[in-house]
């Protein structure tokens, strides 16, 4: 088994072993080998089959009848099956990426589906130029985010940025310095941030911050009433 | 010197990339530490022996464009004062974290380079707090 590099994409070759039989006519003279090299030719009816890069030989011939041959010809084919590298691996996480903006754009369910779209595509623009080695938006963070904002379609259009680490960080700022953020990890996990004014207190603030995952998200931060002021 | 603590009436400038200042809004993902980052890398100001911050802007310009391949256009500068970010923290953080920023200059490339330790990369509440102190907005491109 050996490996082969083409521009972009690795390979490994596999050899494929065939036999065809056929009969054939011996009108004229053959010699063996040159019929064993002819199985390649596109031209010769009994030999279509053959793959022109196959490498091909007799295996046996015997007379079955007057003035013909059955013959076998066993030849072996290689064949190049891709095996992921590490471009191609980036390439398939570039295109889930794109692929999962694009499922937003697309979406019926998510508000403010086209400009947050947008704002993705450019984020992800912006986390590549900066680090062309990276793919963009983390895949698993994009994930969870996607998945979060189709359980909550009645949301506020948030402020989205990208941590250092290509994650995906959404803000909501409201009145009275009211604040929710959450950071999408790779994976379900989500960290969140709460600010609001403290209700005995006027002028005092209550901070908060946890971990959770971002399906049960809203229920971990419903005694700070987030959803009443970050939805529509 | 190496390691010196910059004084607390000192400010210091944080480089915000664009993906974590859309659209010019810097937001707290800008002073979150990357996976295994130990400190948080800004520039001392003071320490430029610029006249004004306009002059102090213009010569941190020029040591991104040495110090950095590229630097997108859309970056923002965020410029903070020292104390006011250190005992912000500590007031607002849940444990009352001392936040410091060390001297840590890059010889010839970047002498005004400092370091904001004690963070750690899930403070998503602290880089919050920190937000809240930025004094100043500056575009990183004249």
């Amino acid at each position: 088994m050996c490996q082969i590099q083409s521009n972009d994409e690795e390979f490994k070759r596999k050899q494929i072993e065939s036999i065809i039989y056929g009969n054939r006519s011996l009108d004229r003279t053959v010699h063996q080998e040159t019929w064993a090299c002819s199985a390649s030719n596109q031209s010769n009816p009994s030999c279509e089959r053959v793959p022109s890069n196959a490498a091909n030989k007799v295996i046996y011939q015997i007379t079955s009848a007057v003035n013909e041959i059955s013959y076998g010809i066993h030849y072996s084919t290689a064949i190049a099956e891709m095996i992921p590298s590490q471009l191609s691996l980036f390439n398939v996480e570039n295109e889930r990426i794109q692929n999962l903006i694009f499922q937003i754009r697309m979406s019926s369910v998510i508000s403010y589906r086209e400009r947050i779209a947008t704002n993705l595509l450019a984020l992800n623009d912006y986390a590549k130029e900066e680090s062309p080695e990276s793919t963009g938006i983390s895949l698993g963070s994009l994930q969870s985010f996607y998945d979060f904002i189709q359980m909550h379609n009645n949301l506020k259009c948030p402020i989205i940025s990208l941590t250092p680490d290509d994650n995906i960080y959404l803000s909501w700022r409201g009145e009275k310095n009211r604040l929710f953020s959450i950071h999408f990890l790779p994976g379900e996990e989500v960290r969140f941030v709460v600010f609001k004014p403290n209700d005995m207190h006027p002028g005092k603030e209550d901070r908060f911050s946890g971990r959770t995952t971002y399906d049960t998200l809203k229920e971990a931060v419903t005694q700070y009433l987030v959803w009443d002021w970050i939805s529509e | 010197m190496r390691g010196q603590k910059l004084p607390d009436q000192d400010h210091i400038s944080r480089l915000c990339p664009p993906k974590t200042a859309p659209n010019g809004l810097i937001t707290a993902a800008a002073f979150l530490l990357k996976l295994e980052e130990e400190g948080l890398s800004v520039n001392w100001l003071e320490v430029l022996n610029c006249s004004c911050r306009e002059d102090e802007i213009k010569e941190i310009r020029q040591i991104y464009s040495r110090k950095f391949r590229s630097v997108a256009k859309a970056s923002r500068i965020a410029v903070l004062n020292v104390g006011t970010m250190c005992n912000t923290v500590f007031e607002q953080s849940s444990d009352n974290r001392r936040i410091v920023v060390h001297h840590q200059p890059e010889p010839t490339i970047d002498p005004s380079h400092s370091e904001v330790f004690n963070l750690r990369e899930d403070n998503e509440l602290i880089a919050e707090v920190i937000l809240r102190t930025i004094l100043e907005n500056h575009p990183v491109s004249e």
